[in-house]
């Protein structure tokens, strides 16, 4: 179902009626209703019982997690497992038997979901997630704006949003025309800009060893930019669609082309990842480091270590494929590196002095310049397929 | 009416342009004419 479809119209449409006509129960129902079809129509029947059963095994471990929070060193790996397996790893045809292996389901949406998920039992855990309601939890993690790319919302958000806790937007003419036109911005971004770049950007079908070096250059820069417009375009329509039916997702990008250095890139791009990814793997990497290691390890190296992890994590996520993992292992370094370059600037000139520098306009031109080029490179990995990497390298070398 | 929703409303119906005369997903005029 594309964004740009009749059936996505429609259906974006009726949620934004019904969910601000109807109350209660079938408000509830209503919303339901219209997830499934959505997620239906993105998936086989096999993988449709797949994700039901995941949600399910979700909504079981977060309520274990309520009772007793150390159910969750058992039913997270649990979950974890079932994503790998649903998703289809590639390394999973080495350590599965055929015939397991190959009965791999197609269904869309698991990542996002899954991380949903994991947010769920861990706040359910804390004590932290507050009243899940069964039919809630259903429309929060198929909520069709957010079900396949995100933004990744918590639940705490979406139920107070779901129950007009906050004002997501004035209930005036001007208010909804702001969610028409952000709806509008994106679909321009999706299907004008992005898709125009996408005859000029790196791609699996890009033949590598006909093209020149200088030519993989400036289709690497587009492929950023295609990239950018073709995902916070479909934000937009998210955020947009969300704004007009109540329940608004997160923003979740802020003109990445402009970050100051790697750290200030992962606010802006993706940032409900980031934040995910702070709070449910860096945060309890680093603070088991600090607990159990910091009398042995400097906590450089700890806070390297979890940077690292964490993005190994993050590089599994995006893909089924080795390239992922090089690319999350990639921005683990660049991490690691600005980090270093930090604190030796700082060892320079000091705390205040770096404060200074920092609100220079050419120390933060430098570090716009310099951090756009790492993060164009680092898409290389995320455009081609391992073959034509493998090809550009020796060409590389060769020059 | 304000000068601000004017403005707003404009800058709708030049989205709707955009989409409707640039996207290849559409049946773009300006796509069909290349």
């Amino acid at each position: 179902m594309s964004l740009l479809s009749m059936e996505f119209g429609l259906l974006a449409f009726g949620a934004v009626v019904l969910l601000n006509v109807l109350e209660g129960l079938p408000r509830t129902a209503a919303f339901l209703a219209l997830n499934a079809l959505f997620v239906s129509s993105h998936s086989t029947a096999s993988g449709v019982a797949s994700i039901a059963a995941l949600v399910l095994g979700g909504f079981a471990a977060a309520r274990l997690a309520e009772r007793n929070p150390r159910t969750r060193l058992a039913t997270i790996p649990l979950l974890a497992a079932a994503f790998v397996y649903l998703r289809g790893y590639g390394f999973l045809e080495w350590l599965l038997p055929d015939s397991i292996a190959g009965r791999l389901v197609t269904a869309a949406g698991l990542s996002f979901l899954f991380f949903k998920l994991v947010h769920m039992v861990v706040e359910a855990g804390s004590g932290t997630l507050g009243p899940v309601r069964f039919g809630d939890f259903l429309n929060y993690c198929f909520n069709f704006t957010t079900f396949l790319l995100g933004p990744i919302q918590r639940y705490q958000d979406f139920r107070a949003d779901w129950y007009r806790e906050r004002e997501v937007v004035p209930g005036s003419f001007e208010g909804q025309l702001d969610g028409l036109n952000r709806i509008l911005r994106g679909l321009v971004k999706k299907f004008v800009l992005a898709e125009f770049l996408a005859h000029f950007v790196l791609s699996p079908d890009l033949d590598v060893a006909s093209v020149s070096l200088g030519e993989m250059t400036w289709r690497t820069y587009l492929f950023y930019f295609y990239l950018y417009f073709d995902f916070s375009g479909y934000c937009d329509v998210a955020i947009g669609v969300g704004i007009l039916m109540g329940v608004r997702p997160p923003e979740n990008f802020y003109l990445p082309f402009l970050s100051a250095n790697v750290s200030d890139y992962w606010l802006r791009v993706h940032r409900s990842l980031t934040t995910w990814l702070t709070d449910y793997v860096f945060g309890p990497l680093y603070a088991f480091g600090l607990r159990r290691l910091s009398h042995r390890v400097p906590v450089f190296l700890l806070a390297s270590a979890s940077l690292v992890i964490t993005m190994f994590v993050s590089g599994l996520w995006h893909g089924t494929t080795p390239n992922f993992v090089a690319f999350g292992l990639l921005h683990g370094a660049y991490l690691v590196g600005f980090r270093a370059w930090d604190a030796l600037v700082r060892g320079w000139v000091g705390k205040q002095g770096l404060r200074r520098l920092r609100k220079t306009l050419t120390w933060r031109a430098l570090g716009v310049v310099v951090t756009f080029h790492l993060t164009a490179a680092a898409y290389i990995l995320f455009a081609l397929e391992t073959e034509q990497l493998r090809e550009l390298g020796r060409r590389v070398l060769q020059s | 009416m304000s000068l601000r929703i004017v403005a707003k409303l404009l800058w709708t119906f030049v989205l709707v342009f955009l989409l409707v005369a640039l996207s290849q997903s559409t049946t773009s005029f300006i796509y069909r004419a290349f």
